[in-house]
């Protein structure tokens, strides 16, 4: 660090390549926070979260129990220990909750005045941030599994949203109506992502065990199936190649657009090029998947090199998305981990999991002993008494 | 890091694992932190020896295990380090978060170890929470999550004890509360109880008192003439109501068919002298006297009661009033005939006079069949008051039957009647055959054959409509005999044999002395065929005999031979020659099992079953292993099979005649 700073100073690098080690240290280095953590608002697990685009600062959440809350992440106590409050939450008591569990809840890719939330009760909803209303609320005819808006996209205001029928209905929030549908899938569509480099382009994973590129503008057929094999399988034609061999329930872009990453329940996590639809076989090895709903998973942004976040079981698996090795494990969800969510600007994660809770993961960077010293310091003998005893071994002199 | 030192936590972590108690040994558990208070790497050492033993499929390990895993936790940083990183594990093996892993049996191990675990992570929580996150979150997991309720856990140690304590002793103040008032309200009430026993008493003695009265008032005979007189009322028929009353000396003469009905007519005992049990009662002159008494008597009888006669209207007949006013020696009978005026029915005198005829048709056939061997053989047999469809004595609720229950007093009267009773099945021989053989016949429920019975046989015939070919006609064209018998003429009876019970015990002699109760039919599962064997077990058939001493001398045989093979020998003579020896079976086969197992598993097994709760034995109930029997997949099939056989014979037999059920 000392080194790239003084290089810096020299002027003899570059300093993007400072941030990109900076970057990268950071997010290789996650660990469970010890001082941050998420007010407990959920009763039951928490389905999905997303950080605003804007500032990366407010986390939205939507639950199980229906209820969707917005906490702010920003510490501004002044201490590292602190607990991210709820701004607002869209409560069991409010009047337009969701019925049943929220299974996606998406920030409005331009603003935080706006952000959009699907359900089991086959609802999505359109949700005023400021007042906390539902500006529109759209019904399909399943349960929704997930949706999604494009961050690129400047022609277009269309919600993409997986349910329970092969259909992928586009929403237009312009028009406040689904505009058309995209025939393709032959089972419920799990899972819907937006190419952060194209904005016609998207991806759907389907209970069919395929995942789909469509090009919107094409209502005709989709662009192309993925397949894990390329076309090398002997059986292979393209009404039956499949991504996966199970279900895809989760999709997610690398932050360039360049490369798709599908996980599967056949516990395959599979990268994808999106220009040739081609599988890179990359081996990322067994990542246990038993869910039945859709997964959030996410890569990090600026590091080199980049590092997959996944949920594995009750922990979140690291890989590196190109090379597919195991980097790491963040073990702290005492159930199912259904989502996570990376904050490119501080290199932080916050994970939901069936137990309920919103875990925040910070880079561990050691300075958390040179606080705890500080602090021992400061504070009054009695709390001094117990966090010695709490940090140091107590053996008893009868030991001897 | 020393070798031995670990060799020696190894020791020390199985010794305080698999002792089997509820506490740990408090000098094992000093040595070990002792070793552990050295170097952090004996704790992560003994963590790892701690977390094997952890994982092990017995409540009781785990819980020695969770107990010294607490003890090192409360002491050591580095241990609650390992412990918390790996907290969803350790939840999962001691508070069974993961509902897919339940806890290990024995249960009250693991239900103990739940309890511990719980308060100990309370306990962890309070003391270590703010400095281990994963902590905090694992007591929040188990709070909000697994609905936990901590505080109740730690008030179940002391608050809760006192608080059922409490309870019980309200609950027991209330019961004895209770059984004071039951009793005082018993106290109170018992005068009242008592009133309602007397009413009911005395109501049941207005209501019922008679029949008790007549049988011990008839019973002892009045004087030496053995006279008695008896009250004999007709038939109740249509309503009128003939009471007759005839008192005599000493004669009674019974109705042929009917035992229990003895009419004696003084009148004809002295008209005639008339030895007992020659049937006729009433006979030409008699009839005439009988008739003639009745007009010297001058009994108008429309009226009912008259001088001598005794007849109590509400038609209770008390047998001593009755002889007390006729006077016992008196040679005088009376005939009372009670009408009952709302019938509006003929007076009584031509009655009387018409009697015998009237009463004629009444006759058994039985009675038309007595032979009679008077002096003067009776020309009619005619007349039987109780010989009417009405009074039939197998009717209980018959006079007759009524008095049938008094004949056994009544047979001390003396020779004649005796030789009367002595004579009557001579007269109903016939009668009495027919009764024997109805009793022996089988009775099956009505069916088709019975419908149809003693008709003419007929063989069922198909009818074939004329065939509309123009060319092609069949051979058999109307009318076709089939060639089997009618069905509806049939009956299936099925003979299964009847269940005859077990009486019969094995008795095979035991080795402590007793001998085998067990019931068997034909085989004993310990000692073969069931034989005749005497007091002592020993089989009375000479051949049994012989073969079950050939038997046990074999099997003595058989165990001597197997004694030489002493297990570590043979072990010894394996492990040189290099030859397998094949198995070594001790005496008892059981035994046998047990001795090869734990050679295979080698000393550990040993050490292990020494205080640990044994599973396998526990699992192996008497309920286990009947079950293992009863649900055996082959024996419940052949019980169903049985079963099915069963229930299709019943089909059978019920409606195997009726052609809806006759393809089933």
């Amino acid at each position: 660090m000392l080194n790239f700073l003084s290089c810096r100073e020299n002027g003899t690098l570059d300093p993007v390549a400072l941030v990109r080690a900076e970057t990268t240290r950071r997010t290789f280095s996650l660990e469970l926070s010890k001082e941050q953590d998420v007010k407990r608002i959920h009763a039951s697990g928490v389905n999905s979260l997303d950080l605003d685009p804007v500032e990366a600062r407010y986390l939205l959440s939507g639950g199980a129990d229906g209820v969707i809350a917005i906490y702010d992440t920003h510490n501004l106590s002044g201490t590292p220990s602190s607990t991210a409050e709820a701004v607002c939450t869209v409560g069991r008591s409010h009047r337009h909750v969701h019925k049943y569990s929220v299974e996606t809840v998406r920030w409005y890719p331009h603003d935080t005045g706006l952000f959009t939330s699907s359900s089991m009760d086959k609802t999505l909803k359109v949700w005023d941030t400021n007042v906390l209303l539902p500006a529109e609320v759209f019904q399909f005819e399943g349960t929704v599994y997930s949706h999604a808006m494009s961050p690129v996209a400047k022609k277009h205001c269309l919600i993409a949203v997986a349910t329970m029928t092969s259909i992928v209905t586009l929403c237009d929030l312009k028009s406040g109506s689904s505009t058309h549908i995209l025939k393709g899938h032959r089972a419920a569509v799990k899972c819907a992502r937006w190419s952060p480099r194209n904005p016609y382009l998207l991806a759907t994973g389907s209970q069919d065990n395929k995942v789909l590129l469509w090009d919107v503008r094409s209502a005709k057929s989709s662009l192309m199936s993925l397949d894990q094999h390329n076309g090398e399988l002997a059986t292979s034609t393209a009404a039956v190649n499949t991504a996966h061999n199970g279900h895809v329930n989760g999709l997610c872009f690398t932050p360039e657009g360049l490369h798709l990453l599908s996980f599967g329940t056949d516990h395959r996590l599979r990268l994808w090029d999106t220009a040739t639809g081609r599988n890179t076989l990359v081996n990322y090895g067994k990542i246990s998947n038993e869910s039945k709903k859709s997964v959030q998973f996410t890569v990090s942004r600026g590091s080199s090199p980049d590092v997959v976040f996944v949920p594995d079981d009750s922990s979140i698996a690291m890989f590196d998305v190109f090379g597919g090795t195991s980097l790491h494990r963040l073990v702290g969800h005492y159930n199912y981990v259904q989502c996570c969510v990376f904050n490119p600007n501080t290199q932080e994660l916050y994970s939901g999991g069936s137990d309920s809770n919103i875990l925040v993961w910070v880079p561990d960077l050691g300075r958390g002993e040179d606080y705890e010293e500080a602090k021992k310091q400061k504070a009054e003998p009695s709390q001094r008494t117990q966090n010695v005893q709490a940090y140091q071994d107590t053996w008893s002199s009868d030991e001897d | 890091m020393d070798l031995t030192v670990c060799q020696q936590l190894e020791k020390l972590v199985e010794e305080l694992t698999t002792s089997g108690q509820h506490q740990l040994d408090k000098a094992t558990v000093k040595t070990l932190k002792k070793i552990c208070k050295t170097s952090d790497d004996y704790v992560k050492h003994t963590y790892h020896l701690l977390n094997m033993q952890l994982q092990k499929d017995h409540a009781e390990i785990r819980l020695s295990a969770f107990q010294t895993m607490d003890e090192l936790f409360q002491r050591s940083h580095a241990f609650r380090e390992l412990l918390i990183a790996e907290f969803q594990e350790f939840l999962e093996l001691t508070v069974e978060s993961n509902y897919d892993f339940p806890l290990p049996p024995p249960k009250a191990a693991a239900d103990k170890l739940k309890k511990q675990t719980l308060q100990a992570i309370q306990r962890w929580h309070e003391q270590f929470g703010q400095a281990y996150k994963k902590l905090t979150l694992g007591y929040n997991f188990l709070r909000y999550n697994r609905k936990i309720d901590f505080s109740n856990i730690a008030a179940s140690s002391n608050v809760e004890r006192t608080r059922q304590e409490q309870e019980a002793a309200r609950i027991q103040a209330i019961k004895l509360q209770r059984a004071k008032n039951a009793l005082k309200e018993m106290e109170e009430t018992k005068p009242e109880i008592d009133e309602c026993l007397t009413q009911a008493e005395s109501c049941f003695q207005l209501l019922v008192p008679r029949n008790d009265a007549m049988d011990s008032k008839i019973t002892p005979p009045r004087n030496g003439n053995q006279d008695t007189s008896n009250t004999l009322p007709t038939t109740s028929h249509g309503g009128r109501q003939i009471r007759k009353q005839l008192d005599g000396d000493d004669l009674s003469c019974d109705s042929v068919s009917c035992k229990s009905h003895i009419v004696r007519t003084k009148e004809q005992a002295r008209a005639r002298q008339l030895p007992a049990g020659e049937g006729s009662l009433v006979s030409g002159d008699g009839k005439k006297e009988c008739i003639n008494n009745g007009g010297d008597s001058n009994t108008p009888p429309g009226d009912g009661q008259e001088g001598d006669s005794d007849e109590e209207s509400d038609g209770d007949v008390d047998e001593e009033d009755v002889v007390r006013h006729h006077g016992l020696g008196s040679h005088k009978y009376n005939i009372s005939i009670e009408f009952n005026p709302v019938l509006g029915l003929e007076p009584a005198k031509p009655k009387t006079k018409t009697k015998p005829s009237a009463t004629k048709p009444r006759t058994v056939p039985a009675a038309s069949t007595a032979t009679t061997s008077g002096t003067k053989p009776p020309t009619k047999k005619s007349w039987h008051p109780f010989l009417s469809e009405d009074n039939n004595p197998s009717d209980p609720t018959s006079y007759s039957a009524a008095l049938s229950t008094l004949q056994p007093s009544q047979e001390n009267r003396g020779e004649k009647r005796k030789v009367s009773f002595d004579a009557q099945p001579s007269t109903s021989g016939t009668s009495s055959s027919k009764t024997d053989l109805l009793s022996k016949a089988p009775v099956v429920p009505f069916g088709m054959d019975l419908y149809t019975w003693g008709e003419k046989a007929k063989k069922p015939t198909i009818v074939r409509d004329q065939s509309l070919h123009r060319f092609w006609r069949p051979s058999d064209e109307g009318e076709i005999e089939v060639n089997r018998v009618d069905p509806s003429r049939e009956r299936t009876i099925t003979f299964a044999g009847e269940f005859e019970p077990v009486k019969w015990t094995c008795k095979a002699p035991l080795s402590n002395g007793k001998l085998c109760p067990r019931m068997d039919r034909y085989k004993c599962p310990f000692h073969g065929p069931i034989i005749p064997r005497d007091e002592t077990g020993k089989p009375s058939n000479p051949a049994d005999a012989e073969r079950e001493e050939r038997r046990r001398r074999e099997q003595q045989l058989e165990e001597v031979s197997e004694d030489w093979r002493d297990p570590e020998l043979q072990q010894d003579i394996e492990a040189a020659t290099g030859i397998a020896l094949g198995n070594v079976r001790g005496r008892g086969k059981g035994k046998g099992k047990g001795k090869g197992k734990g050679k295979g598993k080698g000393k550990g097994k040993g050490k292990k079953s020494t205080n640990l709760t044994d599973l396998k034995k526990v699992k192996n109930t008497t309920r286990r292993r009947l079950e293992r029997k009863v649900f055996n997949s082959g024996s419940v099939k052949r019980v169903a099979a049985e079963m099915n056989k069963l229930d299709q014979r019943r089909y059978n037999d019920k409606f195997g005649n009726q052609f809806n059920y006759a393809l089933n």
